[in-house]
């Protein structure tokens, strides 16, 4: 055989291409698909486009310039503006209180919003983020409390806010990523006494920190092996032993606040422990891969919105970009009547629209198999829409049973399979990637397009490059989410590589 | 970029370096969010009695070169910790180039060689637009009694709102082309807008300016400007690489220090081989970058045939290099980089802001075959 020959036998090698299931997310979801589904999208995209012309535009320079001026600064008005439309409930399945619009809506939603202003859309997506990690744990009982106390301050005009709060000052990739729990410097501690945990410990640019009630904290019983000894518990920003720290002086998005949490022998009572070793017992997977799968929950729907943020980047350019190429003349004609304008203006429109459609892809692999697996399940959404909320009321005493919690579990967290699991986290880092990058890359080209009127603060552009410059940080670097396709999409082609491993430095 | 035999440029550089790391690491945190300020100027000023603003004028002038190289290693330098100031050089030296190359050595010497005030020496310059590039610049000169009068706008006036005068290109009523003249900031139908905040480069002052009938002295003859701005320009761009240079540089150091300290994963991040690619490929843009400075300077300094398309290639690819770098010097740094505190945010707001200077970086690109590529394939 020549060595051309064996080269194209290699190359033409069947074990590479994709699985069936991992690239039709979309496709498999239509006929699982609730079909009124199409006329609450609608809905939700009427009521982001109202809130954004009403509220965001004429907010977002202001709150821009507020916390330049004076860093310590705290946008209250703007949510409580966010509160009094009911944005804080929205995607709160009925079931809890919420106003139940469907969670693989809520891309639109921040797009909107986002393509206005990536703070206000951060701030109300961090909500969702902390109140997303509080599902993952699928503590049913803790989920309906705080739903609940969301809902009822809502109702009388105040706030419940929520947080994520996993990053510490020495780990930050390290607290997102089981691999490297147990070589890193994790020092949130939590230990077991008499009816809850004592909390100690400092956590580090949590989104919303100082506007929040209820932060959901990652801590561990053991920081030596963090990844199997996980606790996920629930703070109340009123509780004895917390107090807020620093608030970041960050480069933009500083509508929405980056907060340091303290936590000095915090104790936390056993009923506001989400999710332990002790809780998850009876579960078939063992504490690590559970934790690994909690993760992958949150992260495959938390990475899609963050995907989406990096959409609404790309549109807000493009529309910063569009609009000033009707205004602007060079050489006598106006660039939108110049070729090579309209070719940079079409290639930030299919960047918006390429990353739009993945994150579309991972919506639905998250309403196949992950977050809102069960809230897209016909039977259940239909019950959900049309069912008056008193009735739901009826089942206070079953949502808050431990059976409850326990049966909850068994379906999302057994039942979900290694393949599910892959897809979704996977899938989750693939569009935070590959929206993010189409983000930052449609603002560099409205730069380079908008010369002088793209870094005068008055145009509003130089505001959407140091927003979206933050999107490849949160939710995990571009860096460990690209890591993250490899071990969730591409390593089983090689089964023997390592990934997330000293082995690969 | 510093020629190791060139003691006198050694010494430009060392000393550099050294009023950077002193003067501007300690204002720039102020910097970061405020507008021109007090403390600036006083640095401003400084940098004129150090002679800074002099190394690239002859000493017909009162200038003590013209040293394009000294002036790129001074650029340099002081952008490895703020660009605002050598911003500021870069408009202030862009203007007094016009005024040489349109032959006004006398005119030249009443802001070179008086004054030690940063208003009296300062001439403002739009240094973010071609005179006819986005129609901004509507600005038309009449003539009565013998003396020019100019009326309209000027966007974006760098300098303006410090500087006493302002060199703005305007258009002879009925002609074509633009001629530039110098104006005084201080008459009355001037209006000075409020300071233009903007994405980097923030504590050198810009301004819109109104203009009613103010009385204006032209600087070269009807139809010269372009000619002599497309010169002076590519010159400056040159300077302009340098200060890209300077941003990289510094962006690249920090992060080598930050990750050469910061552990994740239970090691230095910069073992992480993802981390160490990154950071090598910043290293190959700042080698890259000062090689095509210094390889400009001399060409330019030669006067060689190609000097005019070689700085303007150079500084449209220096200013994606840095954008580059400075984006990667955030992310290697993690959430840190995104925090005014560390100082990298700045570099990549000043990257960006600063790739504007002498137009759209589109259209650089877009006129460069036109401008240049007839004459330079040969
Ligand atoms: C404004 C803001 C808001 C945030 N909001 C929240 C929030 O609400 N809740 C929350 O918990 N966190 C939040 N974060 C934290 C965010 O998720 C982290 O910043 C992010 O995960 C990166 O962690 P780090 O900043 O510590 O960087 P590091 O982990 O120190 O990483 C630094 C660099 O090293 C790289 N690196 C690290 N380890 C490896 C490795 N093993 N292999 C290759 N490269 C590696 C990273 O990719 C990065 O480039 C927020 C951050 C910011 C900036």
């Amino acid at each position: 055989m020549k060595a051309g020959e064996q080269m194209t036998r290699d190359l033409a090698s069947p074990g590479f291409a994709p699985d069936f299931d991992d690239i039709t997310s979309a496709l498999r979801a239509i006929s699982k698909q609730p079909g009124t589904l199409v006329k609450e999208a609608r809905e939700i995209h009427k009521i982001a486009r109202a809130f954004t012309e009403q509220v965001v535009q004429p907010s977002a320079a202001l709150l821009d310039r507020a916390a330049t001026d004076d860093p310590s600064y705290l946008p209250w008005e703007l949510v409580e503006k966010a509160n009094e439309w009911g944005l804080f409930t929205m995607f709160i399945p009925k079931i809890f209180g919420g106003k139940g619009y469907n969670f693989s809506c809520i891309g639109l939603f921040l797009e909107e919003i986002g393509a206005a202003c990536l703070g206000i859309t951060t701030l109300i997506g961090a909500h969702y983020l902390g109140f997303g990690l509080l599902i993952s744990s699928w503590n049913l009982r803790l989920v309906n409390r705080i739903a609940r106390e969301i809902v009822e301050k809502e109702k009388e005009g105040r706030l419940c806010l929520m947080t994520l709060a996993m990053t510490e000052p020495d780990a930050g990739t390290d607290a997102q990523n089981v691999e490297f729990m147990n070589e890193g410097n994790l020092a949130c501690i939590a230990r077991r006494i008499d009816g809850g945990y004592l909390l100690n410990g400092t956590k580090i640019f949590i989104s919303n920190g100082h506007l929040s009630t209820w932060h959901v904290v990652h801590a561990y019983t053991d920081p030596h092996r963090a990844s199997e000894n996980t606790v996920m518990l629930l703070v109340n920003s009123k509780a004895e032993g917390f107090s807020l720290g620093k608030k970041e002086n960050k480069m933009g998005q500083r509508g929405c606040p980056a907060s340091e949490l303290i936590f000095k022998d915090c104790f936390v009572p056993d009923d506001l422990v989400c999710i332990d070793n002790e809780q998850i017992k009876t579960l078939k997977r063992n504490p690590l891969k559970t934790n690994e799968q909690v993760f992958a929950y949150i992260w495959g729907a938390s990475r899609t919105a963050v995907g989406v943020f990096g959409v609404a980047a790309a549109r807000g350019a493009y529309e910063a970009a569009l609009k000033f190429s009707m205004d602007t003349s060079v050489d006598g004609r106006r660039l939108i009547d110049q070729e090579w304008c309209q070719s940079i203006l079409s290639r930030m429109y299919i960047k918006t629209a390429v990353a739009r459609t993945a994150c579309f892809e991972a919506f639905q692999a998250n309403a196949l198999h992950g977050l809102w697996k069960l809230m897209n399940h016909k039977p259940i959404y239909y019950a959900a829409r049309y069912t008056p909320s008193p009735v739901f009321k009826g089942l206070y005493g079953l949502l808050n049973s431990k059976y409850a919690t326990r049966l909850i579990r068994k379906i999302n967290l057994d039942r979900q399979t290694d393949a599910e699991i892959d897809r979704v986290d996977g899938w989750g880092s693939l569009v935070k990637a590959a929206g993010t990058d189409a983000g930052l890359e449609n603002c560099e080209l409205a730069l380079e397009l908008m010369g002088q009127a793209g870094v005068r603060r008055d145009f509003g552009m130089e505001k959407i490059v140091r927003d979206a410059r933050l999107l490849q940080i949160y939710e995990g670097t571009n860096e460990i989410n690209r890591l993250n396709v490899f071990k969730r999409l591409i390593k089983r082609n090689c089964p023997d590589s390592q990934v997330f491993s000293r082995k690969t430095v | 970029m510093v020629s190791s035999d060139h003691k006198e440029l050694k010494l430009i550089d060392k000393a550099s370096v050294e009023f950077s790391r002193k003067e501007l690491h300690q204002i720039r945190e102020r910097n970061g969010t405020d507008v021109f300020c007090p403390a600036y100027n006083a640095v401003v000023e400084k940098a004129w009695e150090l002679d800074y603003f002099h190394v690239f004028l002859p000493d017909t002038v009162g200038g003590s070169g013209p040293d394009l190289t000294a002036l790129c290693t001074i650029l340099k330098n002081l952008c490895l910790e703020d660009s605002s100031l050598a911003a500021i050089i870069l408009a202030g030296l862009t203007s007094f180039e016009i005024l040489l190359a349109s032959g006004k050595e006398d005119l030249l010497k009443r802001f070179t060689m008086n004054g030690n005030q940063s208003s009296d020496f300062l001439i403002g310059f739009p240094l973010f637009s071609q005179p006819d590039e986005s129609g901004n610049n509507d600005l038309i000169a009449t003539l009565e009694a013998g003396n020019h009068l100019l009326s309209g706008s000027v966007d974006y006036l760098v300098l303006g709102g410090l500087a006493k005068k302002g060199l703005v290109p305007a258009r002879l009523e009925g002609e074509e082309g633009f001629v530039f003249f110098l104006i005084d900031l201080t008459e009355a139908g001037v209006t000075l807008g409020e300071q233009v905040e903007g994405l980097g480069i923030s504590a050198c002052p810009v301004c819109d300016v109104r203009l009613n009938s103010v009385p204006a002295l032209p600087c070269c003859l009807a139809g010269e400007g372009r000619a002599i701005y497309d010169r002076v320009s590519a010159k400056m761009s040159l300077a302009l690489s340098a200060m890209q240079t300077g941003i990289m540089k510094g962006s690249f150091r920090d992060a080598m220090d930050y990750t050469g300290m910061r552990e994740q994963g239970g090691r230095k991040t910069s073992n992480w081989s993802e981390i160490k690619k990154i950071l090598s490929e910043m290293a190959i843009k700042v080698q890259l970058a000062e090689l095509l400075v210094s390889q400009c300077c001399i060409s330019t300094k030669k006067s060689s045939e190609h000097w005019q398309a070689s700085s303007i290639a150079t500084s449209i690819s220096i200013s994606e290099m840095a954008n580059r770098v400075t984006s990667d010097g955030i992310q290697v740094m993690g959430g840190a980089g995104y925090m005014r505190d560390f100082h990298q945010e700045k570099r990549f707001r000043d990257s960006r802001h600063l790739m504007s200077a002498f137009g759209m970086q589109q259209w650089k690109k877009l006129n460069f075959l036109e401008q240049f590529v007839p004459k330079s394939v040969k």
